[in-house]
């Protein structure tokens, strides 16, 4: 089945496109990363892939449906971690990702919680409040948030930033353990290793062009742009 | 899947590692999420019932002295609008019709920059991604919103109206008409936020013109139409509109799940934004939270081509962005028609009054003009940029809150025949000019200012100081301005504003 289709889809602000049209798929086990240079509209696609803005023009289609982050359906298959940070005063780090997995309907949401936690290595840090957070720590916490529900599709923008190597390679693993358990995962990425390490395919925007690149050929392409 | 597995929410079937799975029985309900959220902060942050207590004695109590203050100054008002009403036209009903409209029209602008549905930034951030209904989320602020709506309508319907004498059916009458104005203004924005009729900022552009057009239609009936007494609107009226009002919410509240999470999302960042800025006492904050700002445009994109060198470059920059703000050159206009309207008041038709008049209009008028004096002030990197020294960027960026000031008080004159002041006023807006530019770069507020003790009580010297520096200049600077307009115009007073608005440049470029 397919679960993302994206078809000759323009993304972009007040009526400006940010890059090519980009076509694509992905079905259940999918990985694509997104790569290219700043400003080539990476952000953009995956904010437009989410449902928070509207496509210029194109079509985004996920499980059949054009993408509509109103519909419930959607918000119960679809997580996504932007780099976006709010978080309630006086509710812990394991009291927003229970409330997240209980809005989702997870049983024994708690449990689920305590192993997400500690897979992204802030188990110790469950009871302290979202702004105690290192911005490193706060970026783990963010990740833990798509892994505490389910989800079909997973969509991160630059879920390296801020990571200590340690944790890179743990969420290199993570990504690829995904795939493997059949979820379609599109990210954002700079980090060529990341990249190698979940031996995604990758889908390089430019102004010109949208390429879909094989996993081999992928890495070398994004450290041409260090 | 097996059944212990599902029990913990878990699809053992699927390859590779366990998935999780969301059972729909479990799912939490908007309602019920927010409520558990609630909870929790109320079980983490435990509310000292004492201080509850105290904190709404002090709202009734500030409630009561508000209420008092208005009621005191209603018989002077009266007085006042009674006078006017036979010798100029600015009758008392068209002062209600305009403190009616401007208050319509501001709620609309308010209604679709903040809201009326929305969430907290945290809320957008944990709560819209999960499956729970949108309505059963935002349905708080939804109530929260028609009450202010309806609220702020009854009181600017029914003041004006216990200012002016219409007796208690006719207050009545009028605050009920306020009260199904602010309904029919929430819920048409609620409508035109979950339908995507306000997601373009056009609407909230038209509104801002708008807005800055009530004074201007204020002083067109002030001068040219016969003196409105005051009114008392038959009920029919609030009646019907109460009924549109209703109308329009129960379609509004059909349709809370619609809302978009880009919208919510949108709405929780003014909204912080704005509160920041109250909390901050930063007023150029509110208004950029509050208003569509310049737009984007490409018009006028010839402007920065005539830039000749860094003086030009600065000029052209901080042009384009005042012509790029429609919002900017209505509030002109209407400071202008508002300055011409209030010289038509006996008190402030001449003298100290009148000076007091061109004084707050022209400034206002400056302010305006100064966009990209606040931008600058704001972020110092700006100034940088430019190959120019700080004192001479500075000066430079007077030139165009100057013109600003100087269309104010000229229209002003104009306007109200009062041309025998302008050669005194071209150089006060000189003056007033190099105000908005000190406010403009004033900086944050230093809060390490120790408090004053006062018999009053705290007194924050601080705070005063640095919400003084611009109003000082201007209100010191036009003292020359006052002397004319008390005593007639004379040459050593043109000299004398002359040298204070060359004072007041050198003190604001520093």
């Amino acid at each position: 089945m397919t679960f993302l289709e994206l078809s000759d889809l323009v993304v972009g602000y007040g009526g400006n496109a940010v890059c090519a049209p980009v076509s694509l798929t992905l079905g259940a086990g999918d990985i694509v990363a997104v790569i290219g240079a700043n400003g080539t509209g990476k952000s953009t696609l995956l904010r437009t892939v989410l449902g928070l803005q509207e496509p210029l023009s194109g079509k985004a289609s996920a499980f059949g449906r054009v993408v509509d982050e109103r519909e419930r359906q959607f918000r119960a298959r679809v997580a996504g971690v932007l780099d976006d940070d709010a978080f309630f005063p006086g509710v812990t780090v394991r009291e927003h990702l229970v409330l997240t997995a209980r809005g989702h309907g997870v049983p024994e949401a708690g449990a689920v919680t305590d192993r997400v936690l500690d897979h992204v290595g802030i188990a110790g840090h469950g009871s302290a409040m979202p702004h105690t957070l290192s911005s490193g720590q706060r970026r783990r916490f963010l990740l833990a948030s798509a892994l505490v529900r389910p989800r079909d599709l997973l969509v991160l923008d630059e879920p390296e930033q801020r990571l200590d190597t340690a944790m890179r390679a743990r969420l290199g693993d993570t990504l690829r353990a995904e795939a493997d358990a059949g979820t379609a995962v599109l990210f954002a990425t700079h980090d060529d290793r990341l990249l190698a390490a979940t031996g995604a395919s990758a889908l390089h925007l430019s102004d010109d062009d949208a390429v879909l690149l094989r996993p081999s050929d992928a890495p070398g392409v994004l450290a041409g742009f260090r | 899947m097996t059944g212990e597995a599902a029990d913990a929410g878990i699809d053992d079937a699927a390859p590779g590692r366990p998935r999780l799975v969301g059972v729909d029985d479990e799912r939490f309900t908007g309602a019920e999420l927010r409520r558990l959220t609630a909870r929790v902060r109320a079980h983490n942050l435990p509310t000292d019932p004492g201080r509850v207590a105290l904190d709404v004695g002090e709202v009734v109590i500030s409630l009561a002295l508000v209420a008092l203050y208005v009621w005191g100054f209603g018989a002077p008002v009266r007085e006042l609008l009674e006078s006017d009403a036979t010798r100029f036209g600015l009758g008392p009903g068209l002062v209600q019709a305009l403190v009616l409209a401007l208050a319509v029209v501001a709620g609309a602008v308010l209604a679709l920059r903040l809201g009326p549905a929305g969430l907290p930034a945290a809320g957008v951030r944990w709560w819209v991604p999960t499956p729970a209904d949108r309505a059963g989320l935002v349905s708080p602020s939804v109530v929260r919103s028609v009450l202010v709506g309806v609220g702020a309508g009854l009181v600017v319907g029914g003041v004006p109206a216990a200012f002016v004498g219409v007796g208690l059916a006719g207050i009545a009458a009028d605050a009920a008409l306020g009260g199904s104005l602010g309904l029919v203004v929430v819920a048409g924005a609620g409508v035109l936020q979950v339908t995507g009729g306000a997601s373009g900022s056009w609407l909230g552009r038209v509104l801002e013109v708008l807005l800055a057009a009530v004074p201007v239609a204020g002083l067109g009936l002030a001068l040219w139409a016969p003196a409105w007494g005051a009114w008392a609107v038959p009920w029919d009226v609030p009646a019907a509109l109460g009924v549109a009002g209703g109308v329009a919410l129960v379609a509004w509240a059909r349709r809370l799940d619609r809302l978009r999470a880009g919208e919510l999302r949108a709405r929780a960042s003014a909204t912080m934004q704005a509160s920041a800025a109250l909390l901050s006492l930063d007023g150029g904050g509110v208004t950029r939270a509050l208003g569509a700002g310049p737009t984007a445009s490409r018009a006028f994109r010839w402007v920065p081509g005539t830039a000749r060198g860094p003086v030009s470059a600065l000029l052209a920059a901080d042009a384009t962005l005042l012509l790029r703000s429609p919002a900017a050159l209505a509030g002109l206009v209407a400071l202008a028609a508002a300055g011409a309207v209030a010289v038509q008041v006996p008190v402030l038709s001449a003298g100290i009054g009148l000076w007091a008049v061109l004084a707050c209009v022209g400034y206002a008028g400056a302010l305006s003009g100064a966009g990209g004096l606040r931008a600058a002030g704001e972020n110092p990197r700006l100034d940088s940029l430019v190959p120019l020294g700080a004192r001479t960027t500075r000066a430079v960026r007077t030139v165009w809150p100057v013109l600003a000031a100087v269309v104010v008080l000229v229209l002003v004159a104009v306007v109200s025949g009062g041309g025998q002041w302008i050669a005194v006023a071209a150089p006060a807006a000189v003056v007033l000019g190099a105000a908005a530019v000190r406010a403009a770069y004033r900086g944050p507020v230093p809060w390490d200012v120790p408090m004053s003790a006062t018999p009053a009580g705290a007194f924050p010297t601080g705070l005063v100081l640095h919400q003084l520096k611009g109003p000082d200049v201007a209100l010191l600077g036009t003292i020359p301005l006052a002397w004319a307009v008390v005593s007639g115009v004379t040459p050593g007073l043109v000299v004398a504003q002359v040298t204070a608005a060359v004072l007041a440049v050198y003190r604001a470029s520093r």
